[in-house]
């Protein structure tokens, strides 16, 4: 009996580190992918593969960005209890839009870096080199196209 | 070299192909790493070393890819793509891929 009420202990003080700073984390990623996101706006990305009309290129350059996020306990908890009864998984939702846009903003980095303004053929790609535990592993590429 | 994910690389011309050329990278992930994961996976964020780990896979089979065109002669390598399988447990394969061309 008090072994069960230890473990539900130790989970509840899990489940609530994991909601305290998962979120506060989470929040502060957020805020960080909206000011970054600003700063990247005159970049234009697509996803088709042809440069667009009125633009003279000259040249093309490979450019990739990745990041790997984990959830946290909080996450892992709601997600757990979202499989008995199905439907959308939110907590996860957030943790792989957040994978995106930060993969996507790596990129234009590296694209900026380059001097492009410009990244056609965009792709996402979901890479599995990480962890067996519940995270996000995001690896967007495109070509940054480069002006004569 | 000129690596590039559209069919053609903008601005310049192909003249001709010297074929379809790969390189791969074949990632473990030690135990180490795994704890780590694990702790992280307890208040959410980054895993650092994962991120590393992909972008040095990522290069490692970029570079292979490219030696092989390099041997063939060819100066770019254009639609170039990327995919990933789970080998086994515990090891996971980054996989680059494209056509290596001449341009001018």
């Amino acid at each position: 009996m008090a072994g069960l009420v230890l473990a539900l202990a130790i989970t509840a003080g899990l489940v609530l580190l994991g909601y305290l700073v998962g979120s506060y984390r989470e929040r502060n990623h957020l805020a960080d992918l909206d000011r970054r996101e600003v700063a990247a706006a005159s970049v234009i990305v697509v996803d088709v593969k042809q440069t667009p009309d009125g633009i003279t290129a000259g040249g093309g350059q490979l450019v990739a960005g990745g990041v790997v996020i984990a959830a946290d306990y909080f996450k892992s908890f709601l997600a757990a209890w979202r499989n008995l009864i199905g439907g959308e998984v939110k907590t996860y939702q957030t943790m792989l839009s957040r994978a995106r846009r930060e993969a996507r903003l790596r990129m234009i980095e590296e694209a900026r870096a380059l001097g492009s303004e410009l990244v056609v053929n965009v792709r996402f790609e979901w890479s599995d080199v990480g962890p067996r535990t519940a995270s996000a592993e995001i690896l967007c590429y495109g070509t940054a196209i480069t002006r004569s | 070299m000129i690596l590039v994910n559209t069919e053609t690389v903008p601005g310049k011309e192909i003249t001709a192909f010297q074929g379809l050329v790969q390189g791969n990278t074949i990632r473990a992930k030690h135990l180490g790493r795994d704890i780590g994961a694990a702790l992280k996976n307890l208040v959410g964020g980054e895993l650092q070393a994962y991120t590393e780990l992909l972008s040095e896979a990522r290069q490692e089979a970029l570079d292979r890819m490219v030696a092989q065109a390099e041997g063939l002669g060819a100066n770019a390598v254009v639609n170039v793509r990327f995919t990933t399988s789970s080998v086994a447990g515990g090891a996971a394969e980054l996989y680059a891929y494209g056509t290596a061309v001449t341009v001018v």
